[in-house]
């Protein structure tokens, strides 16, 4: 028998024929587990791994910084809205940290988010229904003083998504760091989400964001009233992409702050290079902060708002 | 449909006959009453008994009786009609005028009808009746019955030539031809329902005026179909070009009536409340009444009914009673009457212008089946059984020793009221038969001296006796040329001219149809040959001496002069015959032989094949040729066709004994050149042979001419078409067939009509279709196309998803470029590019190296941005 076209047997057995085929570059499973949860270094460029002034996200970066928390213990919710123009996630998150001795703190948090319904299409473009995703994070963390200005942090982190019916990513994951105070300067060094990997439907496996993190903080207060603080951080991941975030943050008299930022990431970066704007305020221990993030078509536009509670 | 008329008596009684003369003494009654069963009384008319009374209670009572008076001077009679509720009192035989001397001598006149309240029992009617001084007999009337099925069948008179078996008919042909057709002098009383004598086919020889209605008494003969058959059967006009022929209807064409047909119509059918019923008449009367109107023929085709549970057929007692039936002593009267007095003045002396001295009178022998039948079993009437066409007795024919003769019975066409026609079955179809034959011997034989004793003697002794078993217990079958030769039969002339031609191993012999004494043609030829001229010379058909000969008997029924010829088969080839021809009369009685003559046979001819068209045929695979072929014998032998096929393409069908067909499908075989071959040959032999030579092409495939664009569909219910023929060809030029197929029948309903394909859309989503086109060979082409319902609403498709390794990303229905970004939902861009894509031709981006997770699709295409979720798993 002869055929017109033997290309078409390939459309009838799994759908129609490309005209060319691309390939799109690796990316890191469970991504989302590097998403700034903190809405006040969410609003400095997702910078602030050596800050220790807001260490209720600790659990989620870095619980060295807890040691040298000035509070006891400091809580936060907030509600974060990310990538209202991408993939639409409302991510609910808290966390905690709890000094119990000058030399020694511990820190928990987590995050639910939950994904925007999408349209399930088989091989052949026929529509099946539609399914809504949800993700969740778990962390705790413990921080040590191990010298007078040298400490020592260590997160567990447990993440899991659920992407399809029936279909759920998970992996457990660590962070460990070391922080040394020198004068008004906070330095820190240490590995972000080091883990397990994940399989995919076709059987490969996926590594998680880890990265070889850096940072540094100073901050300084002039005129009694004026305060600032500078957070500068960079991150090399195994995929070989390379992020540096950079934030800045003005208080007045300890009471109202403002915020900016820059991350910048190469190539495909887990987190690209975008800009946030913050501002909060904090009286009586209680703080409420806002952080937006801008300059980025997929992300872009998110918002951060959370309550905080700190003594 | 019959139909007993009254509702049955409880019970009944047959009264018989004192033969004692009436006493003098009214106290001393001797008239004898005998108790039957109950059973018996469905058999009899209720409020009717017939009376006959002594001359001296006639001398007594006559005169008030005819003077239509009920009270007589008769003070017993008087009593007696008054206790049974008298209606009337009327004649048996009425007056018969001229012939009322007559009439009286037999002591007819003294029979009387007395008819009262129905409610009374014939019982007692009887005991009332008989117990009065001066009464003779009394019996009650008989129910009577047409002997006919209504069974209808194929219009074929075969009685009168049978082609089923020959010589089982009655043999009228050559007396037609050669005797007579009837005459207009013979008149035959037809005892039964009227005749319908304004039938085209019966009006010219009917005699209304001589006709009467016993039903009603009066002349107003009321047509029935029994009636009207069984006239049509005696007498339908022939040679009228109208319908059906009679055995003795003249010769309209030639001017000459047939005999006579007077009704004596004694079935009346009424109709009432729906329902039909018969009503009977007088019968005796009816009988004798044929005698006093000049005819001599009394024509009968009933009987008594003992079907008293009238579920038609006799079963029990009815059996019994069938059995011993005998003649009413009324009827047997009147029987006795018509045999005396017909064709007679009242002294019994034969009138001028009467035909025949004497009556006869015919019955059917019944329809039951039995070995009796009454009045048919009357010592003095002709019974007439039936047969079938195959010459065995009817199932339903009454036989016996009473059976004088039988006619053809069954599926008897002849004339029916209202101009029509059809056919009858039953011993009243086949005694007409034999009425008229002997009307029509009468018509031939009849005159002065011309007696019914001579009339019967003809019937019964010319009767063929050859062909009908004695077990049948039918007698002799009704012969009409027979009867006419009887003791009058005359050898005719030799042959004088005896000639012959040889055709092949056939010799057709001619000879001029000599006269006998009488001047009619021989009725027969018996042809002597063989190689052997002394054995010819010497053979004697009339002494029965035929050593060493073959005969064949030929009977051309033509008239004197006239050339007659047979042929001789089966004879050897080139060798010298000898033939001599010996005419003979249906006796037979042998006239001299014919001169010996010599014919030298010839050789013999093989079979001619002819074939159209002729020669070598070629045609394509797909391709059928028919080539026909018919077959000539010019010795004209028979001859027998066998055909060798040379491959499955080729088969031969037999059209009929000279033709036949051969087909060659040009897809059964392969390609090549094949030989098949036919042969005639004939019963000697004698072959011929044809080869049919025919080759088949290569067989080219059909080709696509060119693909069929992808469909793009945006609603549901559309329809479109393709014609298949703008994209399939085949370079033989033969028709192509075509089918489909889809991966998902859901999405379109798709229907093939001739080279057309028409679809509707169903619902959205994406299906493939395979369009075949086949030549007969088995061939194909195919060509496919996407055919996609896309809802209006979804500019794009990206799918799957979720995905596990290629992303397809289709756009609208022209391939254009589209630009595709992929974003993890961090921000991550792991593909940005612009791409070619279209609905069927759909970009492509292997997601293969992307983590499960979630990932944001944007997508621009024309002037519109578009996004997605899309889920890697």
């Amino acid at each position: 028998m002869m055929r017109l076209s033997d290309r078409f047997t390939a459309l009838v057995l799994g759908g129609l024929l490309c005209c060319a085929v691309a390939s799109a570059q690796g990316t890191e499973a469970l991504p989302f587990i590097r998403i700034d949860r903190n809405p006040v270094s969410a609003g400095m460029g997702f910078a602030g791994a050596a800050s220790t002034s807001a260490t209720a996200y600790s659990s989620f970066r870095n619980s060295a910084v807890i040691p040298f928390s000035a509070k006891t213990m400091d809580l936060g919710f907030n509600y974060q809205g990310w990538a209202p123009s991408g993939v639409k996630n409302t991510n609910l998150n808290f966390g905690g940290a709890y000094k119990l001795s000058e030399k020694m703190g511990f820190s928990i948090g987590g995050a639910y988010q939950m994904g925007q319904e999408y349209d399930i299409f088989d091989a052949s473009g026929h529509a099946k229904g539609s399914f809504k995703p949800s993700d969740m994070v778990i962390n705790a963390g413990v921080g040590f003083l191990l010298t007078e200005s040298l400490s020592l942090g260590v997160n567990a982190r447990y993440a899991s998504q659920g992407i399809a019916d029936g279909v759920s990513l998970s992996a457990f994951c660590a962070d460990a760091f070391l922080l040394y105070r020198m004068g008004g300067v906070n330095m820190t060094a240490g590995i972000s989400s080091i883990g397990s990997s994940v399989k995919g439907d076709d059987g490969a496996s996926y590594k998680l964001p880890a990265s070889a993190t850096i940072g540094v903080d100073w901050s300084t207060t002039f005129s009694d009233v004026h305060g600032i603080e500078l957070a500068a951080d960079a991150d090399y991941f195994l995929s070989g992409n390379v992020a540096a975030a950079f934030g800045a943050q003005y208080g007045y008299n300890d009471l109202f702050f403002l915020r900016a930022g820059l991350h910048v990431g190469t190539g495909n970066a887990v987190l690209p290079t975008f800009v946030t704007l913050g501002a909060g305020v904090k009286f009586s221990g209680i703080s409420i902060n806002l952080a937006y993030l801008t300059a980025n078509e997929v992300i872009g536009n998110t918002i951060t708002a959370g309550i905080g509670y700190s003594f | 449909m019959k139909r007993i008329l009254f509702p049955v008596l409880a019970v009944c009684l047959l009264a018989s006959c004192s033969k004692e003369p009436v006493p003098q003494d009214e106290e001393t009654p001797e008239v004898k009453t005998e108790l039957l069963s109950a059973k018996d009384t469905g058999a009899f008319v209720p409020g009717v008994t017939i009376v006959k009374f002594s001359d001296d209670m006639i001398d007594l009572i006559e005169g008030d009786l005819s003077a239509g008076h009920v009270a007589t001077r008769s003070m017993g009679l008087n009593q007696a009609l008054d206790e049974l509720g008298i209606k009337s009192i009327k004649r048996l035989f009425p007056d018969a005028g001229e012939f009322e001397p007559r009439t009286r001598k037999e002591g007819l006149h003294k029979w009387y009808v007395v008819t009262y309240d129905e409610a009374v029992t014939q019982t007692r009617a009887a005991v009332e009746l008989g117990a009065i001084p001066g009464v003779e007999y009394t019996e009650p009337r008989q129910k009577v019955r047409m002997l006919a099925f209504d069974d209808p069948s194929l219009p074929d008179q075969w009685g009168f030539g049978n082609t089923s078996l020959k010589g089982a008919d009655i043999n009228v042909q050559y007396a037609w031809d050669n005797y007579t057709t009837g005459d207009p002098s013979v008149i035959v009383s037809v005892v039964d329902a009227g005749i319908d004598m304004t039938h085209p086919d019966l009006e010219w020889n009917c005699s209304p005026d001589r006709s009467w209605n016993f039903v009603d008494d009066n002349r107003n003969i009321v047509a029935g179909s029994h009636g009207t058959h069984v006239a049509g059967t005696i007498a339908a006009v022939n040679n009228n070009g109208t319908g059906v022929c009679g055995t003795a209807g003249g010769d309209y064409a030639l001017g000459k009536r047939g005999v006579t047909l007077i009704s004596s119509m004694i079935f009346k059918t009424v109709t009432s409340d729906g329902e039909t019923s018969t009503l009977s008449g007088n019968t005796s009367y009816a009988l004798k009444w044929g005698a006093d109107h000049g005819a001599v023929i009394c024509q009968n085709s009933w009987g008594y009914d003992y079907d008293a549970n009238h579920d038609g057929k006799l079963t029990g007692d009815e059996v019994t009673r069938a059995m011993a039936a005998q003649p009413s002593a009324s009827d047997a009267a009147g029987i006795e009457y018509f045999i005396k007095y017909a064709g007679c003045d009242n002294q019994g002396n034969q009138l001028p212008d009467s035909p025949m001295k004497g009556g006869v009178v015919i019955f059917s022998a019944g329809n039951d089946a039995i070995q009796n039948g009454a009045p048919a079993n009357h010592k003095d009437v002709i019974a007439v059984g039936a047969i079938t066409k195959n010459g065995t007795r009817a199932t339903f024919s009454c036989y016996g020793d009473y059976v004088s003769l039988c006619a053809p019975g069954v599926n008897i066409l002849s004339t029916v009221p209202g101009a029509t026609y059809s056919n009858m079955n039953g011993t009243s179809m086949a005694c007409p038969h034999v009425s008229g034959v002997a009307a029509l011997l009468v018509s031939y034989f009849g005159g002065p001296g011309f007696t019914n004793e001579m009339l019967k003697e003809k019937l019964l002794e010319g009767a063929n006796r050859k062909l009908i078993t004695p077990s049948f217990k039918l007698g002799g079958l009704v012969d009409v040329l027979g009867s006419l030769v009887y003791q009058n039969d005359v050898a005719p002339a030799a042959v004088t001219d005896l000639s012959g031609t040889p055709r092949s191993n056939f010799v057709d012999l001619s000879w001029t149809v000599p006269a006998d004494g009488n001047n009619r043609p021989a009725y027969g030829f018996t042809v002597v040959y063989s190689t052997d001229k002394a054995a010819v010379d010497a053979a004697d058909p009339a002494g029965k001496s035929l050593s060493g000969v073959k005969t064949l008997e030929v009977t051309p029924n033509l008239p004197v002069g006239k050339e007659a010829s047979a042929t001789l088969s089966g004879l050897d080839f080139e060798s010298d015959y000898y033939f001599k021809v010996v005419a003979h009369s249906y006796s037979p009685l042998y006239a001299e032989p014919s001169a010996t003559i010599k014919v030298t046979t010839l050789k013999n001819n093989p079979p001619v094949i002819t074939a159209s068209p002729s020669g070598k045929v070629t045609l394509k695979a797909f391709q059928t040729a028919k080539v026909s072929f018919t077959f000539s014998e010019p010795d004209t032998h028979d001859f027998t066709v066998t055909y060798e096929g040379a491959s499955e393409a080729d088969s031969y069908t037999t059209k009929s004994k000279t033709s036949g067909e051969a087909t060659i499908v040009g897809v059964k075989a392969d390609a090549g050149t094949y030989t098949a071959r036919l042969t005639a040959t004939d019963r000697y032999g004698e072959s011929s042979v044809y080869d049919l030579v025919y080759t088949i092409l290569e067989n080219n495939p059909p080709q696509a001419t060119k693909g069929i664009d992808n469909k793009l569909f945006t609603s549901i219910g559309e329809e479109f078409s393709i014609n298949l023929g703008d994209y399939f060809t085949d370079p033989d030029g033969e028709p192509l067939t075509y089918e489909f197929t889809y991966s998902d029948n859901s999405v379109a309903y798709l229907n093939l009509s001739a080279s057309q394909i028409i679809g509707t859309t169903l619902k959205y989503g994406l299906t493939s279709v395979t369009i075949t086109a086949k030549d007969a060979k088995g061939d194909s082409a195919s060509i496919d196309f996407m055919l996609l319902v896309r809802d209006p609403k979804q500019a794009y498709s990206a799918y799957p998803n979720p995905v596990v390794k290629n992303l397809y990303i289709a756009t609208g229905q022209n391939l254009e470029p589209a630009q595709v970004r992929v974003a993890s939902e961090t921000g991550a861009v792991v593909f940005d590019d612009t791409v070619q894509a279209s609905a069927f031709v759909p970009a492509s981006v292997d997601m293969s190296a992307c983590a499960p997770g979630k990932y944001h699709l944007t997508l621009k295409f024309g002037s519109k941005e578009y996004t997605q979720i899309i889920v890697k798993k």
